[in-house]
């Protein structure tokens, strides 16, 4: 095994969201930062956006389910003991940002008191005013677009960029929801509005979901990492971790990662920070197991893994005789949070929170049609295809219902005892239910957006999935107070092992029902704001 | 109906006799009616197929399976739609896909250009879209998530 390289102050494992916010912020406060990605860097034009093939990247070279994409730097999921959604990420310099739909909302304050306010599940050790300033940064490191004054939230400073226009799509649900009376606001998207730092105006391609081929989206291989680089951060490639190491006095000193070539190699650092997201990051852990953490890496409290949280999503379309738009971002051209709060007289806690977007592509409007609540019972097939996907092209709606599902223990990430990775390392193995609240849940916004999608005069509709994937991975190295009830504290660091920090979505303690990439963006400057002002204090190897 | 073997030469996605069954089913699956064309119209048995699968590649042998299949094509059609309808439902995914590129699809489809354009937002767009109040009851209803205790 190769040992050559220097000591960096800190580690970085992943170069997704949480990893591009603490190494650009380590490193434009003075210090050696080292990221170790499994996979590349992408170019805008490998992109296939603007080729005749783009609407089935989707599907295949860019899926963004790692079971469909099967490159080498991806390692594969195992679902067989899953009722939850396919598993979406990305293996890559930006992570799943790369291919996120950037939709940007923030949780309300009392998403961080859900004990307290509800009964059930934890209250995060940290609260919403712990994060508003951390939202406040990353909102303009990310270029989010949107309208302040949202009545859903308490006041705070307004997102940086104008928003996108909601459209005519936009305006038609507008107009339903303003007869029912419910909440909405234009659509906050991390994709600016007009040119803002290394990132261009988005140019409403529509295809967020393949890589976006303006350069345009708030991925951190666009808005963190060549700053962090500019500030002398190292970025290594290819480089798949097998191992978080400890030195004799139980501090993490580095790790082993298995090169391109397949040549093992060992990058030392002072102090290391897992960014791999609620699956590579426990994956990590467990991976990284030894005599003094048989059952894996600072999991002394036997939580690394448990508790994941998936936001199982739901999926309505409308079908309109108006002529709407087809156009981008495949962002949120709207936000509702009608139904985000608790009302126990629906029949269970917490709630969700509805994005509207364009439906762009006959490719969607095909799946949709295909599998489609209902759809089975209209002629389709034949000599009704192309009037059956006509009808919907530039005529449809499309509600996304983001719910809320709850920390459980039987819901959790573990390695897989036969599938590998293409090193020889286990994959990932899901064991996932959906339980009786968030079925509730589903069914009624489900209901409630039928209502909404009926009262802007939409002429049919139907569910198209209430098992939708949203690529949220949360909860599986969850923050606290209590090291027997959590993985890390407050400040994302480990209970057990003082020099070793989780950052990504693994340290949500509850899942709010809001697109995450915000929160875990806010939560990992927390960490890093707080890393810097304790560096005097941090314990290191020797 | 039982497969019919068949192998591509190297390099070539299907084979003629694949490529000639694939034009056969999906004239079945998609029938050209309101001056929309057949597929084996556009020729999406060759240059159109091989750009699906090439994006796609997990159907290759989705589309090597069914094209492999013996009887006429509306049987096949029929019969994988009620015994095989995993296979049916990839079939007619990638059937459709390699459809839509058409250049000629696209515009029945209302689609003005055959790729994706830039389609920038325009100074003044957002404001336009938000115009004649439609926000206000919005606004007027105001805040309306519970109050939090403090910690």
């Amino acid at each position: 095994m190769s040992s050559q390289a220097d000591n960096a102050d800190v580690l970085i494992i992943g170069a997704g969201v949480s990893g591009g916010v603490v190494g650009r912020h380590l490193a434009e406060h003075g210090f050696s930062v080292v990221c170790l990605e499994q996979g590349d860097w992408v170019s805008q034009t490998d992109f296939l956006g603007t080729r005749p093939e783009y609407d089935l990247a989707a599907f295949g070279t860019w899926s963004a389910d790692p079971n469909d994409r099967k490159r080498d730097a991806d390692y594969p999921v195992d679902l067989s003991d899953s009722e939850g959604p396919p598993i979406h990420m990305f293996s890559g310099v930006g992570g799943s940002s790369v291919l996120y739909t950037a939709v940007w909302p923030r949780p309300v304050p009392s998403d961080f008191r859900v004990r307290t306010m509800d009964g059930v599940a934890d209250d995060w050790p940290i609260g919403y005013n712990d994060l508003l300033p951390h939202y406040e940064a990353t909102d303009r490191e990310f270029g989010a677009s949107g309208l302040g004054g949202n009545p859903a939230y308490p006041p705070s400073a307004p997102p940086p960029v104008p928003p996108l226009p909601i459209g005519a799509t936009g305006r038609k649900a507008a107009e339903g929801m303003n007869k029912l009376g419910w909440h909405w606001w234009p659509g906050i998207n991390a994709m600016p509005s007009v040119d803002h730092g290394d990132q261009s105006q988005c140019k409403r391609f529509g295809v967020c979901n393949i890589g976006c081929p303006a350069g345009a989206k708030g991925s951190t291989d666009i808005t963190h990492w060549p700053a962090a680089i500019r500030h002398g951060a190292k970025m290594i490639t290819g480089a798949r971790v097998k191992e978080v190491t400890l030195n004799e006095k139980g501090l993490a000193n580095g790790a082993v990662y298995i090169d391109r070539q397949g040549v093992e190699k060992f990058q030392p650092a002072s102090v290391v920070v897992l960014a791999a997201n609620g699956l590579g990051t426990p994956r990590i852990m467990l991976m990284s197991s030894s005599a003094k953490y048989p059952n894996g890496l600072a999991n002394s409290s036997g939580l690394v893994g448990k508790r994941l949280m998936l936001h199982p999503c739901a999926t309505v379309s409308g079908i309109f005789d108006d002529e709407l738009d087809e156009i981008g971002p495949s962002g949120s051209k709207l936000g509702s949070m009608q139904f985000y709060d608790t009302d126990t007289s629906r029949g269970f806690v917490r709630g969700a929170y509805w994005t509207l977007y364009d439906p762009v592509g006959p490719m969607i409007s095909l799946a949709r049609q295909m599998f489609g609540e209902g759809n089975e019972k209209l002629p389709f097939w034949g000599e009704h295809f192309n009037e059956r996907i006509k009808e919907q092209v530039r005529h449809s709606i499309i509600w996304g219902i983001i719910a809320e599902d709850l920390p459980e223990e039987g819901n959790f990430v573990s390695l897989d005892p036969h599938l590998t990775d293409s090193d020889g390392l286990p994959a990932a193995k899901i064991n996932y239910r959906r339980s009786e609240n968030t079925s509730r849940l589903i069914d009624f916004n489900v209901e409630r957006a039928t209502e909404a999608l009926v009262a802007a005069g939409a002429r049919r509709t139907f569910v198209v999935s209430r098992n939708a994937p949203p690529g949220h991975l949360l909860g599986t190295a969850r923050m606290g107070d209590d090291p027997g009830t959590s993985v890390v504290d407050r400040f994302g660091r480990s209970h057990d092992i003082p020099n070793l920090y989780v950052v990504d979505g693994s340290v949500f303690v509850t899942a709010p029902p809001v697109n995450p990439t915000s929160t875990i963006a806010a939560i990992s400057k927390w960490i890093a704001v707080n890393m810097v002002r304790q560096a005097g204090d941090q314990v290191v190897p020797a | 109906m039982t497969p019919n073997p068949s192998s591509a030469s190297a390099g070539d996605l299907l084979t003629p006799i694949q490529r000639e069954r694939f034009a056969q089913i999906a004239d079945v699956l998609i029938v050209g009616v309101d001056g929309f064309p057949n597929p084996s119209e556009i020729g999406i048995q060759n240059t159109w197929i091989d750009l699906a699968l090439t994006t796609w590649p997990a159907m290759q042998d989705v589309v090597r399976a069914v094209t492999d299949m013996q009887g006429d094509a509306e049987t096949v059609v029929s019969e994988l739609r009620t015994s095989q309808p995993q296979l049916f439902a990839g079939f007619g995914l990638i059937t459709g896909g390699a459809y839509f590129m058409h250049p000629k699809v696209r515009a029945l489809l209302s689609y003005p250009t055959a790729t994706l354009v830039e389609n920038p937002p325009l100074e003044g767009e957002w404001e336009y879209y938000l115009e004649d109040g439609i926000l206000d009851p919005v606004i007027q209803r105001g805040a309306f998530m519970r109050p939090v205790p403090e910690a």
